[in-house]
């Protein structure tokens, strides 16, 4: 079943064509991965998904329903939840409260706050983060910052989580321990939407990936068939023969 | 009628001119500093005290005299940046805007209290005769001509310096992209300071004027301050052009609600200010 | 019990008794401090924990001042005038949230400061409503001690409700709004409404005050209310004490008070240069404040005065 979906996604930036009628389509309960060299568009189809801007054409469905032009905050009551590739946690904010936003005001509907901490508390458990709940965002490490980005999105209990690179820039261990996490998210009964890099980590956990080049969707299959895509391997490697 | 609405607009471009001008030298100093400059208008009113002093002395033409008060004014400026606003460049957001907020109007206020200590509270201005000129059936001020045709050489200077000159260039590629600026070589702190110097000049010439054409105290700076803030806010914060266009419109308003409803001509100008400024977010060439 | 609720216990008994045993210019000190702790609190509530630097926020006073004044000389009595001055304050907040708070930054603080000017011209001009530059005298007698025991009750209530909500959800909202308002929105915070509930809080305390100032000072004009001291004198204590905590405003307040007490009597002249040079030198090395400051942060957040 189609959860998530976008037909002739368009857009500009004062002249620059970021994205080019782009089509996707999501199917429920599944890892989907998107890839594509830099400046490919991803992080703006991610943008226009989350609301944070409209397309100049184009439609975002959710569920059948349209989302196109919904405000943020009314996409993410509905079950979309996201990262962010420019890391962008609550600086000032210690761990726990970063997670307490998501639960507080991310979710369709309200938590009691005895309730909300313990929702807090497993949650950054199930993040690995629970020796660091009292610390502020701005003194963890990279790594756990990457994993604080996830917890904060998994407290508004979504359906769709949409992760931008959160694997690019971590060191092996916490590379497999994200990993495991982004399965288990997926186990729970979240869809995840993920832009990555790091082509192990896309190729591993995908079940479907979309590939974008230049603002263009120029690929779609299982990571199989998309290695083996000439029109991939050109994309990222150039037209010189190897 | 007619002659009346020319006398006015000419009156209302002079205003104008000088809201243009001083405005034209923070939107300057914001574009590359980022800093909300509270002592702007403090500036201005040495700008004309100095050559208030300098008249009383020497009894020349003021328009002259204001020359000589450039390269101080360069000075006073560049010292400025350089003491009390590059410490702060290191801030980030929220935090500089409270730092220069509370760094400027600090620098405000002890400017304002320490001159009419020493130079008096009482109004001051400069009443330089020249000559008038009969156009057809107007008479129009010929200091007031010839102010408006400095300000516009001045404005021209300073355009032509921005456009044909490294140093200009340098500055506004600041202001666009600091960053940027940075990795083509730019000395993005010294340019920092030139452009308040810059900026500077350009107020206390405002200044010049304001002593010719009405009269300065030592309290018109801070809401002088305001003023231009808000003009160069209208005008768009990313345009520097943008504050010209401002300050033409807030003059020529000002000149126009003066002759027909007096006690309401600076409250229209801050109506329009507010208006725009809700209409267009961004400012008008923003 | 903490040490710390005990030891604030006693200081506000002290507060409660003092009209009775100290001098009256003691009692009217202590009224403008109390006044400015309110304004200054309210200021903080958008200008440190929402992180818009609302430069306009004595436009609120003004207002509550002005409205009470008019309905009190119409003789609709004290408490409704008090109320009316809190509604219209609270309504203006509303309206003005819309178009303002589309603004960031610079832009939003420079458009509320021009703000206050324009309603100081607004009280000049409408002189028919406002009695223009010669004000507005309420019909009453001039009473400190009654005063004094309502400003030092809404200063109470000013800081208590204010406590409470930044430690409730409302507060993590605003923080939240203050930190990424781009990203707050991405996970359900509803900006607008949230700016627009902090402003009309904000709003509420600091024209309630303007309403009891009048009462006690009996006459008001645009200057006094709209003017640049009442504007920039509560925010300087706010930014000065430390903007975005508690006792940040109240002891901002306390030290440029106390502070501005001992140079009157000392030095006739330079005051508002030494002011002046004063928040420079805040503005330049210590940019959170006193309460942030090295040596005073631990220990104050062991006293449990401040919290991180």
């Amino acid at each position: 079943m189609v959860i998530l979906e976008g037909k002739g996604l368009t857009k500009y930036f004062r002249g620059l064509s970021a994205l080019q009628s782009v089509d996707f389509k999501v199917e429920e309960g599944s890892i989907t991965g998107l890839i594509g060299p830099n400046g490919a568009g991803k992080t703006t189809l991610f943008n226009l998904i989350s609301g944070l801007f409209s397309p100049n054409h184009g439609t975002t469905t959710f569920h059948g329903m349209d989302i196109t032009h919904l405000r943020p905050d009314r996409i993410c009551h509905l079950g979309i939840s996201r990262t962010y590739q420019l890391i962008r946690p609550f600086l000032g904010l210690s761990v726990l409260r970063n997670v307490l936003v998501g639960i507080y005001y991310g979710r369709d509907g309200t938590l009691p706050k005895k309730k909300a901490e313990e929702e807090a508390g497993s949650i950054l458990e199930f993040m690995e983060l629970s020796s660091k709940a009292t610390y502020r965002a701005d003194q963890l490490n990279t790594g756990e910052r990457k994993r604080l980005e996830m917890a904060r999105a998994l407290g508004t209990n979504p359906k769709v989580l949409l992760l931008d690179e959160v694997i690019a820039g971590l060191n092996p261990a916490e590379t497999t321990t994200i990993m495991k996490r982004i399965e288990a998210t997926r186990d729970k009964g979240v869809t995840v939407f993920m832009i990555e890099h790091v082509m192990k980590a896309v190729m591993g956990l995908s079940d479907r990936v979309i590939v974008l080049h230049h603002g263009e969707k120029i690929a779609e299959g299982t990571p199989q068939e998309v290695t083996t895509d000439p029109g991939v391997i050109k994309a990222y490697l150039g037209d010189k023969r190897i | 009628m007619a002659s009346i609405i020319v006398q006015l607009l000419i009156i209302g471009t002079l205003q104008g001119g000088i809201y243009a001008l001083a405005a034209f030298g923070l939107a300057l100093i914001f574009g590359v500093s980022n800093v909300l400059n509270l002592a702007h208008g403090q500036f201005l009113m040495l700008g004309g005290l100095f050559s208030y002093i300098l008249f009383m002395a020497t009894k020349w033409n003021p328009l002259l005299l204001s020359l000589i008060l450039i390269p101080l004014f360069f000075g006073l400026g560049f010292l400025f940046e350089r003491g009390l606003v590059r410490p702060l460049l290191e801030r980030k957001g929220h935090e500089l805007v409270i730092a220069s907020i509370l760094v400027t109007l600090g620098a405000s206020l002890a400017i304002e209290d320490i001159t009419s200590f020493f130079w008096g509270p009482e109004e001051k201005g400069i009443s330089y005769m020249m000559p008038s000129i009969q156009m057809g059936s107007m008479v129009i001020s010929s200091i007031r001509l010839l102010g408006l045709l400095f300000i516009v050489l001045l404005t021209v200077a300073v355009h032509l310096f921005l456009k044909k000159t490294y140093t200009g260039r340098a500055l506004r590629a600041t202001t666009q992209n600091r960053q940027g600026a940075m990795l083509m070589g730019v000395n993005t702190f010294r340019i920092g300071s030139i452009t308040f110097g810059i900026g500077t000049i350009l107020a206390s010439a405002a200044g010049v004027f304001y002593v010719i054409l009405f009269t300065i105290t030592p309290f018109i700076g801070i809401p002088l301050s305001i003023k231009y803030l808000c003009i160069i806010v209208m005008g768009g914060l990313g345009s520097l052009y943008g504050s010209l266009l401002g300050g033409l419109i807030l003059g020529i308003t000002e000149a126009i609600t003066g002759y027909f409803a007096p006690h309401w001509s600076e409250t229209a100008a801050f109506f329009i200010l507010v208006a725009i400024l809700l209409i267009r977010p961004k400012g008008l060439l923003g | 019990m903490k040490k710390i609720h005990i030891v604030i216990f006693i200081g506000l008994i002290l507060f409660i008794l003092l009209p009775h045993f100290t001098p009256r210019y003691m009692t009217a000190f202590l009224l403008l401090l109390f006044m400015h702790i309110v304004i200054a609190e309210s200021y903080d509530i958008v200008g440190g924990y929402l992180g818009y630097i609302n430069m306009g926020h004595s436009a609120f006073f003004g207002i509550g001042a002005y409205t009470f004044a008019i309905l009190l000389n119409g003789n609709f009595g004290f408490f409704l005038s008090s109320l009316a001055a809190i509604l219209v304050g609270v309504l203006f907040a509303a309206l003005i949230s819309f178009p303002f708070f589309r603004l960031r930054g610079a832009y939003f603080s420079l458009a509320t400061f021009g703000l206050i000017r324009l309603f100081e011209l607004l009280a000049f001009n409408l002189r028919s409503l406002t009695g223009g530059s010669s004000g507005i005298m309420i019909k009453a007698e001039y009473r400190l001690t009654l005063a004094y025991y309502f400003t030092l009750g809404l200063c109470v209530l000013t800081v208590g409700l204010i406590f409470l909500l930044t430690r409730s959800r409302l507060g993590l909202a605003w923080t939240a709004i203050r930190e990424d308002e781009e990203v707050a929105q991405t996970f359900g915070i509803n900006t607008l409404k949230h700016k627009c509930v902090a402003l009309m809080i904000s709003a509420s305390f600091a024209s309630l005050m303007g309403a009891f100032y009048t009462w006690y000072i009996i006459f008001i004009n645009p200057k006094v209310v709209f003017g640049l001291e009442i504007a920039l004198v509560p925010i300087s204590m706010a930014m000065l004490g430390g903007s975005g905590a508690l006792i940040g405003p109240i002891v901002g307040a306390f030290f440029i008070t106390i502070v501005e007490e001992i140079l009157w009597t000392k030095v006739p002249y330079f005051h508002l240069a030494a002011y002046g040079i004063a928040i420079v030198l805040v503005g330049l090395f210590m940019p959170g404040g006193i309460v942030r400051l090295k040596w005073l942060r631990k220990p104050l957040m062991r006293l449990g005065l401040l919290e991180d």
